[in-house]
């Protein structure tokens, strides 16, 4: 019986494994067939790249993808007559993605948060941006100019304390403000697997004496934190869905989201806290083996640093602008300071190559100090 | 004759999906799984250092036994509140059938992401169910629900539900009517007709729910990631943090086989018994 | 059989066997009611949160209006999403029965060991979180040079929708026993004549609620879809994942209403047709 069902079992696998290896060898035949076509496209494109074509971007979600669907991408299809596709991901979805493929990477530019760009192995995802081939490249500002670049920052996010107006009624003018006791149970964090946080964590441990190579005393005012915290979100979806509810009232925040809330009549406002808030630096990026020809996608990019795009992106989206030829609105000014040197000054750009060095331990030991 | 012909191979029929199966789906979990057994990112050569990493670590073990814990929790809640619901389906009759087919399908038909909110604002300290409560007086302060295992476990079982009751459903409409009619004629009371015959008897379809039950609340990713947030952790947020985050694929794949093997313990187990209850039905 | 006794003892048992009967029904539809209460409750949050005259997604609304249900005719980026989702799940399902209907019936109908094993094969999908799977199956698609089109997406959807329809069929196959497919081929039926005319009919009902679930799984996916669809094979979910995570884009939860709201016309159809209720159940 046994012996029976044993030859049998055999017999399965060895056909399965004969017709495994079949189907491995049609499919590799169709795919190949598909390669040749694309980079028969590709081709095309790379001999005219101003008349038509076709790339895939990638695009953080939400209100950045509102931003690059209406102003990046129609700019870059009137300068180049060439389309753009958009794909929606976070920035580690993005690098997952292109990590499992990248023979045939399923996009051809990226647009992520820099902190998480300079984790990814950029050698083997990423290629460097021919400079030269962007008009607009020299506009940037010097800080965001680097001759060995990866591509260039498209703006400046700046992080620092969201509030409820209607319950906090002197806006809090220190990130000591979460520990107060009159929050107990107000204020929200979002996990350490954002940069938010760990932008958020960096500020604390400098604040007690310690820093990116210290960031003990941000996890011992962590535990400190925890009557206050009614909770740690997965994500910033997950932090609005929790200021609009009124379930929590306090929470550091980029600028930019608490803006489009805030104009679309959410209660929410937002302060710089008095030792500084600290910058998240979304960029661009050229993958390897693209199917879009280099040209397409740098012309791409170059649209997103145009002094057109960075106007409206700091306009409507109270992102500030890379390129120096930006005027800062008003509306901006206020909030941030009066010229961008003296808003950078009040801005941290945290250091992401010591911190992503870090990053697995201190993801760790952050998840042990929050656990319920 | 064809039936003698016909029958022995029978088992042939199940070439196409494991074929489909073999190529899609095992071929990748073992590529998958073989990065697993690596030392280190990128470092070839077989090692059970991750797997050792996982064991040593008392905080994984938490995460461990804590998801083993919620898809228990999960099923035995989708079971109890489930199998009335299919019961009293088989029923009822005409319209009340469909308004019951809509309700049922209806947790199926919000999407993951927007039924979210929905979950914030039942469990909220502001929300729903705490409203409710202090109101009656129950409760004289707001619970904790959100961010905690047991908002979690109200979640997931309201998620669920329907995966539970279909099965079940699909199981009661094919017992033969007269079974119970005889059973009602011989005085067999209304518990006694239940506990003897009607459950055992759907014991196909209530293994098959509990089955899918388990096994998709164990590897859900997108509720408890949300309504859980980073105080609790379960394998799947683990294996995201690991794999997408911190970039250690080894350690991630590591994580996958230890989940896997758990759910199939339980498959293959559940699996076992189902049989069994068909000598039963027999 | 002891339960022979107690119609033996007359005038008791009458309040008894009233007692047993109606604490029965009343525990068991004070449950299914509860638990139809609880099914709803977050949809119908949902449902009224799209109604809303603000401009984010809250609840409660602080007024009633229809004009994100307006909003959604021009999206057409939604549209197109909608369509993909659509055909994914429609192939994903009839790929999913076709396989798995067939695979159910060798496995019902053997008590071989191979039986579990490939039962524990059929289940693994859905063991594995989204991520993983989908992670896997880019990676191995890469490896043998696949791009991404709606054949990946179909062919990853098969993969963790197959559980659904093998679980449900077998287990109205179980039930069934052998019986009565043997008595037909005893008649001289043949096997095809058999599997159309006596054992389709009487599994219909597993195949059909397998069915459902596997489409309804595809249409909501968004762990899987994330890393086998690209910018020509966007999903529904997926747009309106990115839809509501920076601004609680309101419209997010008019789909779910207009899905709803197409579900119920369906099935209102159907039921003037031929009596869903009846297809869904045979009684």
């Amino acid at each position: 019986m046994s012996n029976r069902e044993m030859m049998r079992m055999s017999r399965r696998a060895l056909l399965g494994a004969a017709a495994f290896t079949g189907a491995g060898i049609i499919l590799k035949g169709c795919a190949n067939t598909g390669n040749t076509s694309s980079s028969a496209e590709s081709s095309e494109t790379a001999a005219s790249p101003t008349a038509g074509g076709k790339l895939i971007a990638t695009t953080l979600p939400g209100s950045w993808e509102q931003f690059n669907r209406s102003i990046v991408v129609p700019q870059f299809s009137s300068t180049t007559g060439a389309e753009a596709a958009l794909v929606p991901l976070v920035s580690a979805d993005q690098v997952a993605k292109l990590q499992a493929s990248p023979n045939s990477p399923p996009f051809d530019v990226v647009s992520l948060d820099s902190g998480v760009f300079e984790g990814a192995p950029k050698e083997e995802l990423f290629q460097k941006l021919p400079v030269e081939k962007l008009k607009h490249y020299s506009e940037l500002a010097d800080r965001f100019q680097q001759p060995d670049t990866w591509g260039p920052l498209i703006g400046v996010q700046a992080v620092g304390i969201a509030y409820n107006p209607k319950v906090v009624t002197t806006p809090p003018d220190s990130w000591e403000a979460l520990w107060d006791e009159k929050y107990k149970g107000r204020v929200a964090l979002m996990s350490m697997k954002n940069n938010h946080t760990i932008g958020f964590m960096l500020k604390v441990a400098e604040m007690n004496g310690g820093g990116v190579g210290n960031l003990d005393p941000a996890f011992a005012a962590i535990k400190q934190l925890s009557p206050n915290l009614a909770g740690v979100v997965a994500n910033a979806g997950a932090m609005i869905t929790l200021f609009q509810q009124g379930e929590v009232d306090i929470a550091p925040h980029d600028l930019n989201s608490v803006k489009l809330l805030q104009s679309k009549g959410v209660d929410i406002d937002w302060v710089m806290p008095k030792e500084g808030g600290f910058a998240l630096t979304p960029m661009m990026s050229i993958v390897k083996n693209p199917t879009a020809s280099v040209d397409l996608i740098a012309a791409y990019i170059d649209a997103a640093i145009s002094p057109e795009v960075q106007t409206q992106m700091t306009e409507t989206n109270f992102v500030l602008p890379t390129n120096k030829n930006v005027a800062l609105p008003e509306s901006v000014t206020q909030k941030l300071g009066r010229n961008l040197d003296e808003i950078f000054a009040k801005l941290e750009f945290p250091d992401w190559a010591t911190i992503n060095q870090k990053r697995t331990e201190w993801v760790e030991e952050f998840d042990k100090t929050v656990q319920a | 004759m064809t039936a003698k012909l016909f029958s022995p191979k029978e088992w042939q029929l199940t070439l196409p999906l494991a074929f489909f199966l073999h190529l899609f789906y095992i071929a990748p979990l073992a590529v998958l799984l073989a990065s697993s057994f690596q030392q280190a990112v990128g470092v070839p050569g077989f090692s059970l250092a991750q797997y050792g990493e996982f064991f040593r670590d008392s905080t994984n073990l938490k995460v461990l036994t804590d998801t083993f814990l919620l898809g228990l929790q999960v099923t035995l809640a989708c079971l109890f509140f489930g199998y009335p619901v299919a019961y009293v389906y088989n029923r009822v009759t005409g319209i009340w059938k469909s308004v019951m087919t809509f309700l049922i399908l209806l947790p199926l038909l919000t999407s993951a992401v927007v039924r979210t909110f929905g979950w914030v604002v039942i469990l909220g300290k502001q929300g729903l169910i705490n409203s409710a409560l202090q109101g009656l007086g129950i409760i004289p302060e707001p619970v904790k629900l959100l961010f905690t295992h047991h908002g979690v476990t109200i979640a997931m079982t309201q998620i669920q539900l329907p995966l539970m009751i279909l099965p079940i459903v699909a199981s009661l409409s094919q017992i033969d009517s007269r079974l119970l009619a005889a059973s009602a004629s011989l005085g067999g009371g209304a518990w006694r007709t239940f506990w003897k015959i009607v459950f055992p008897l759907t014991l196909p379809g209530i293994i098959s729910g509990c089955l899918l039950v388990f096994a998709i609340t164990v590897s859900s990713f997108v509720t408890p990631s949300i309504i859980g947030g980073g105080q609790i952790m379960y394998m799947p947020t683990l294996i995201y943090q690991q794999g997408v985050v911190l970039l250690n694929g080894p350690f991630a794949a590591a994580i996958s086989a230890i989940l896997l093997v758990m759910v199939l313990a339980v498959v293959v187990g559940l699996s076992i018994l189902g049989q069994k209850s068909r000598t039963y039905i027999r | 059989m002891s339960s022979l006794t107690p119609s033996l003892v007359k005038p008791q048992s009458d309040s008894l066997e009233k007692i047993d009967r109606l604490s029965f029904n009343w525990i068991m539809w004070g449950i299914a009611i509860f638990s139809l209460l609880v099914l709803t409750l977050p949809t119908l949050i949902v449902l009224v949160a799209s109604l809303n005259s603000a401009q984010t997604l809250r609840f409660p609304p602080p007024g009633l209006s229809l004009q994100w249900y307006a909003a959604l005719f021009d999206y057409p980026e939604l549209w197109t999403a909608a369509v993909t989702s659509f055909q994914t799940a429609l192939w994903t399902t009839a790929i999913c029965v076709v396989l798995g209907v067939s695979a159910s019936i060798a496995m019902a109908g053997s008590r071989a060991r191979w039986v579990s094993a490939m039962d524990a094969l059929v289940m693994s999908p859905l063991a594995l979180p989204g991520i993983a799977v989908g992670l896997g199956i880019l990676t191995f698609f890469s490896m043998i040079g696949l791009r991404l089109s709606i054949i990946t997406l179909v062919i990853s959807h098969v993969v963790i929708c197959i559980p659904y329809v093998v679980r449900t069929t077998l287990a109205s196959l179980t039930q069934l026993g052998g019986g009565l497919r043997e008595a037909s081929t005893v008649l001289g039926a043949g096997p095809v004549y058999t599997f159309f005319h006596v054992t389709l009919p009487l599994i219909k009902q597993g195949v059909i609620t397998g069915s459902f679930m596997a489409f309804l799984s595809s249409f909501d996916n968004i762990t899987v879809s994330l890393f086998l669809s690209d910018a020509r094979t966007e999903v529904l979910p997926i747009r309106m994942w990115s839809m509501i995570e920076n601004d609680l884009d309101v419209r997010a939860a008019a789909i779910s209403g207009i899905l709803i709201l197409i579900t119920a016309l369906l099935m209102i159809l159907m039921e003037r047709l031929s009596g869903l209720s009846k297809f869904l159940v045979k009684s």
